[in-house]
């Protein structure tokens, strides 16, 4: 064997035993760009953003099909009952309403109940803060509705939260702001109106008034628009529906340690 | 006459160029648009409303391991999915991907986990 051969052989050998151990770190790297493979199991509402477009989920699978249970009551009135929500792009539109004006299917005209935007207060900033610091965050995953002429109560079980509307004409004047506000209830036809004041929110030193109309559909689904007091006028702020859900129960899970292990700031 | 390492060398980098991994600065929360497959030790699963935890160790290449903090749906979508609080246990070589943080920082969102034998635990919509 020529030396000339055995250079050529030791060079091969050298770039093989360095190869193998190059395609070794792919493997063995522990952080690195996803592939579409990857991406193929990813949450179908994601798959689009993740592959730059290159997977496309189909329609089915962005909306759960063939759920069971109950049908819907045909009581308009009737919100009693379980839900998971879906926020609506974009808001309902539509020109700002005075709060005062009886505008075509808005809210009454209210009062100067105690408690609305008139004297800002204090904001609840501070220990204690809620996981949940805002008013658009009451519409969370799984939500019940329980209505009854009195009152009506949301239990959103994403987050433990209860919010509470009792129907009357006025707010309470002892209300204090937080982030679930001051609300009461009316009905307008068979829209449910809530009305809501006293809603703080973490870092904003002001409270804010909301007025939400929600109206029951044909086929139980909740539509949802939501109002916001900006300079007087009543502003569109977004639009959520809370779809009808009689397959959904509640998933049971108590916190173990106040959140400790959260690491996130919160307990 | 040239070095039969260096020849080595060079070819063994350019068949190394696929395992390179990506880093990220950007602004804030999570960056869907740059995927990462992160690979680790599970440390900690907190089964936790509104949203879960995965705390993974992942080796440094340097005989160390840094931590990732990576957020996951609530428990009452992963256990619409089928997940349990023990799906996953700590000590678990696991292989996640992930929304990475656009801060850079070691974390993000998991959105799927790839367990030892294979098994995908994955969450859709519910």
């Amino acid at each position: 064997m020529s030396a000339r051969w055995r250079n050529h052989r030791r060079t091969g050998l050298c770039a093989c035993v360095l190869a193998m151990g190059a395609w070794g770190m792919p493997a063995m790297a522990q952080v690195g760009a996803a592939t579409l493979d990857d991406i193929a199991d990813a949450p179908p509402q994601f798959k689009e953003a993740l592959s730059g477009g290159k997977i496309k989920p189909q329609a089915s699978e962005l909306t759960r099909q063939n759920i069971q249970g109950a049908p819907p009551s045909q009581d308009p009135r009737d919100l009693n009952g379980m839900y998971n929500f879906l926020r609506a792009p974009g808001g309902p539109g539509g020109a700002p309403r005075a709060p005062g004006a009886a505008a075509p299917g808005g809210p009454p005209p209210r009062g100067a109940a105690p408690g609305g935007l008139a004297s800002p207060r204090v904001s609840n900033v501070g220990a204690g803060a809620c996981v949940i610091n805002n008013f658009a965050g009451l519409t969370s995953y799984s939500t019940t509705i329980l209505i009854n002429p009195r009152q009506v109560l949301f239990l959103m079980e994403e987050n433990h939260l209860m919010r509470w509307a009792r129907f009357a004409d006025t707010h309470d004047p002892a209300a204090k702001p937080s982030f679930t506000g001051d609300s009461i209830a009316r009905w307008d036809g068979d829209t449910l109106v809530i009305d809501t004041t006293q809603v703080a929110t973490r870092g904003k030193p002001d409270t804010d008034h909301y007025v939400e109309r929600m109206t029951k559909q044909a086929d139980g689904n909740i539509a949802i628009e939501r109002f916001r007091e900006t300079d007087g006028q009543l502003a569109p702020v977004e639009k959520v529906a809370l779809r009808w859900r009689p397959d959904l129960h509640y998933v049971e899970d108590i916190c173990e340690d106040f959140g400790e292990a959260f690491g996130i700031g919160y307990q | 006459m040239k070095s039969p390492i260096v020849g080595a060398l060079a070819v063994a980098l350019m068949m190394a160029v696929p395992g390179t991994a990506i880093a990220h600065h950007s602004a804030a929360s999570f960056d869907r648009s740059k995927p990462l497959v992160v690979a680790g030790t599970l440390k900690v699963f907190e089964w936790a409303n509104p949203h879960t935890w995965m705390t993974v160790t992942v080796p440094d290449g340097k005989g160390g391991g840094e931590e990732w903090r990576l957020e996951g749906p609530s428990v009452s979508i992963l256990a619409r999915n089928g997940w349990k609080k023990d799906s996953v246990k700590p000590g678990e070589q696991i292989r996640l991907l992930v929304a990475p943080n656009r801060d850079g920082s070691k974390g993000g969102e998991f959105l799927t986990v790839k367990k030892a034998d294979g098994t995908v635990l994955k969450f859709g919509i519910v």
